[in-house]
């Protein structure tokens, strides 16, 4: 189903199972991925179009998502300035092991730019003295001390999401 | 695919303004050519497009990433993965990667 709240950035498309009933998708093989699988596996094919275009891929993903063939997707409501790219992203998410079968569906529903990100890449952007941080920190012009605050408190966040290895997989707060 | 095709390179918006706004550009294949290569050829066309994503000889900018038939080249061989016919690169901001 598609999940279209205004008060977040992102619209996302996820199973009616994990709105309804907490499904984790973040899986492989129909087992839950351990935080160490998750910074090996986890990842998403990424492609970009104005918010038009994306809306209308993911009305023609939803009934893959629903299925299951498809974990999950999200995509930009509207561009972000500050990265300067010009066009929304759709991230479209799935184990490594099983891209291959994802982009065999997304290429069917007209999705032609192919480009996997691994999710460990994203976050090592959003970790202190990362690319995606930095730039989030400059855009929002905080003085030396918040900026700090922002670094330490990311820090924090990734090491108690990943510190047992092989607990299950909980999620990133979008 | 052939090693008759031609390369072809996608560029995100935002990089397009280097080409005269042509996201898609068709690069003839002259056989042993690798990113580095083809990069130094493109930048023959459209100066200044090489240094917006080249560091150096051997690293990419590190706000760029290039992707090559889906594959990030920093997984791959960097610069100097090989390329043949048919191969499709994708060049973005590493902004746009999520």
């Amino acid at each position: 189903m598609i999940v279209d709240r205004e008060e977040s950035h992102f619209i996302f498309v996820v199973p009616k199972a994990h709105v309804h009933h907490g499904y984790n998708y973040i899986r492989h093989a129909g087992k839950p991925l351990t935080n160490k699988e998750y910074l090996q596996y986890w990842g998403k094919w990424v492609f970009f179009g104005d918010s038009e275009k994306l809306s209308d891929v993911a009305r023609r993903m939803d009934p893959f998502v629903e299925e299951k063939a498809i974990p999950a997707a999200k995509y930009d409501r509207e561009i972000i300035d500050a990265f300067q790219l010009g066009e929304c992203v759709m991230c479209v998410y799935c184990d490594f092991r099983q891209r291959e079968d994802v982009w065999d569906i997304l290429s069917t529903i007209g999705v032609t730019d192919k480009m996997w990100v691994f999710e460990k890449e994203t976050m090592e952007r959003w970790m202190p003295g990362g690319h995606l941080l930095e730039k989030w920190i400059e855009g929002r012009q905080l003085s030396p001390g918040e900026a700090e605050k922002v670094r330490a408190d990311a820090k924090r966040t990734f090491e108690k999401m990943f510190a047992d290895e092989d607990a299950e997989f909980k999620g990133v707060m979008q | 695919m052939t090693q008759n095709q031609d390369i072809v390179v996608r560029l995100a918006t935002v990089l397009a303004r280097h080409t005269g706004n042509q996201k898609e550009l068709a690069c003839p294949v002259r056989g042993g050519d690798d990113l580095m290569t083809l990069l130094e050829d493109l930048d023959g066309h459209y100066a200044g497009l090489k240094t917006m994503i080249c560091a150096s000889r051997e690293e990419i900018i590190d706000s760029i990433n290039v992707y090559v038939n889906g594959d990030n080249v920093r997984y791959l061989q960097g610069l100097k993965t090989p390329l043949k016919g048919g191969d499709v690169i994708n060049i973005i901001p590493a902004a746009a990667a999520g």
